[in-house]
């Protein structure tokens, strides 16, 4: 019985199309770095019937098609895969501009009160961090980075936003993300970036991959509004 | 038979007079892009969907419409062939009722309406050659929360023109009735039974769950025995189709086709792949009950489905 200790996961049953293979451990680098060469042997693999391989911070979801794969068969191939010990996609580097507060980032305020730290200590401290991108998911292209500095960890907000504006950067326990869309969303908002993090136009693509490094600098309304009508010259094309 | 009268012309179209509830392009979705977080999306009652392509003549990969409680009223504008499937909206063709499971030829100045619910929750419109719309990662589907697929990733509005493939068909009848109404749902242990106290999952068995009006594409809220222990959030990560997610407030999300591809609570239990369709069909403010059964019935049960959707179809009088 493999136990998710060291490269071979646990294999668990998710319902009668996908196992989740699962790691041990909590959001920790190391970890994280086995589920995503975990991810990219299986998907190395190319095993016919296997319809999705998702990677989260300590698990990797693979679903199949259970007419064209047996579920027992498929359990048996993922638990044997660790070995394999593949490779990685090289890690990339992004330094993502924000400003940060007022209409930017409505939530830095309260961020400042419940941390007992002024809104500049909130912004040098978020900006200080070298995080790593853990998975996507939310919405599309949505990097789950962490870890955030322990004194801005806060639970995340009573009551979720209906709108969340493109491009806010929201932080909530130890993780911070970027919205891609506007969208709905119960994290902490305290500043927005001009970058896209996603496009739809083919070929579709998500700005940062797991196993990445971001970094954010903060940047002024004057420079917000030039780096975006730089970057997106149509005006929102990105959106689909 | 007389060629020239069936002629059809190759595109044809429909007015949306009103658009009903929420009626949405779907198709079988969009898999394999969970990893840069894109939603699966597509028909939440993919066997109803799968006959309404069937009695469209449709290919499987083809759009239809997803039409939710109250259904849209639609004037044809060309000649087109069209099925329809899964739950009982009160549809008619003329102001002639028109049943799930069975399809139709339709004219020029027909009329499609829905007077209102009978049974279930969603049916599905198919027409020969499929719906059109945008098409995106290989699927038509409607993602309302990205805003992409099918009329502009939004549901149909009065004074949308809607563009189908085109084609003409034999009427047919489904063979067996075209969606799954119940109450029991079943659910397979896993994959984080193991977070919770042993007997934890008795709980989701003991008793019947609300269906709540904060239910949508995305998933279901349910309200009734609480399942204790819940570890509250954990670190964020894959999520299947039919997840039951214990929120820690202790009462359970089932996740339908529209939810996020990772999510952050644990899911001690998963919804078998042949009562997706079960989920799809009932309505907020509906009580379900739950399951317990093995992987083997599981997928017995799944294969029962797929032994169904191959039926051959019967000649309409």
């Amino acid at each position: 019985m493999r136990t998710g200790s060291g490269p071979y996961p646990q294999v668990l049953p998710a319902g009668d199309e996908a196992l989740l293979c699962a790691f041990d451990g909590g959001i920790d680098p190391q970890v994280n770095a086995r589920v995503q060469a975990y991810a990219a042997a299986v998907r190395a693999a190319a095993i016919a019937g296997v319809v999705g391989v998702v990677p989260g911070y300590h698990s990797v979801l693979v679903s199949y098609d259970p007419r064209r794969l047996d579920g027992d068969e498929l359990a048996r191939i993922l638990g044997d895969l660790g070995e394999a010990e593949p490779r990685p996609e090289p890690a990339r580097h992004h330094d993502i501009p924000v400003c940060y507060g007022g209409d930017y980032g409505p939530d830095l305020g309260e961020v400042a009160a419940a941390t007992g730290l002024t809104v500049d200590e909130v912004v040098a401290l978020h900006a200080g961090e070298l995080y790593r991108v853990y998975c996507l998911g939310f919405s599309p292209g949505f990097p789950y980075l962490a870890s955030l500095p322990p004194r801005l960890r806060l639970p995340r907000r009573a009551a979720p936003r209906l709108e969340v504006a493109q491009g806010s950067v929201a932080i909530a326990g130890l993780q911070t993300g970027i919205y891609p869309f506007q969208s709905s969303g119960g994290w902490h908002l305290i500043g927005r970036t001009p970058v896209r993090v996603f496009s739809w136009l083919e070929p579709v693509s998500a700005l940062t991959r797991p196993g990445d490094t971001v970094s954010f600098h903060p940047i002024d309304a004057g420079t917000f509004a030039r780096l975006e009508r730089e970057l997106d010259p149509a005006g929102g094309a990105s959106g689909g | 038979m007389n060629w020239t009268l069936r002629a059809v012309r190759a595109v044809a179209r429909l007015a949306v007079r009103r658009g009903g509830m929420l009626t949405t392009v779907q198709d079988l979705g969009r898999q394999g892009y969970g990893h840069l977080g894109v939603p699966q999306q597509g028909a939440v009652d993919s066997y109803a969907l799968r006959w309404a392509l069937r009695l469209a003549g449709c290919d499987l990969g083809d759009a239809a419409l997803e039409i939710t409680l109250l259904g849209p009223e639609l004037e044809v504008l060309d000649a087109c062939f069209a099925g329809l499937a899964g739950a009982e909206l009160g549809a008619s063709l003329n102001g002639e009722p028109w049943p799930a499971g069975e399809s139709r030829e339709l004219a020029p100045s027909d009329v499609i309406s829905f007077a209102g619910p009978r049974q279930g929750f969603r049916a599905y419109l198919g027409f020969a050659g499929g719906v059109s719309g945008e098409r995106v990662l290989h699927s038509r589907a409607t993602d309302l929360q990205s805003r992409v697929g099918g009329q502009g990733g939004r549901a149909l509005w009065a004074g949308d023109l809607l563009e189908v493939g085109g084609g003409g068909g034999e009427r047919v009848e489904a063979p067996v009735a075209t969606s799954l109404q119940r109450d029991t749902v079943r659910f397979v242990p896993g994959p984080r039974d193991g977070l919770f106290p042993d007997g934890a999952l008795k709980s989701l068995t003991s008793g019947p769950y609300r269906v709540t009006t904060e239910s949508n594409r995305v998933g279901m809220r349910l309200a009734g025995p609480e399942v204790p222990g819940a570890p509250g959030d954990i670190p964020s990560e894959g999520t299947p189709l039919g997840a039951i997610e214990i929120l820690p407030s202790g009462q359970p999300i089932i996740l339908l086709q529209g939810r996020g591809s990772v999510g952050g609570y644990p899911v001690p239990a998963t919804v078998i792949s042949a009562d997706i369709p079960v989920l799809a069909q009932l309505r907020p403010g509906q009580d379900l009950r739950f399951a317990q059964v093995d992987m083997a019935a599981a997928r017995a049960a799944r294969r029962e489905i797929e032994e169904r959707l191959l039926l051959p179809l019967l000649a309409s009088p």
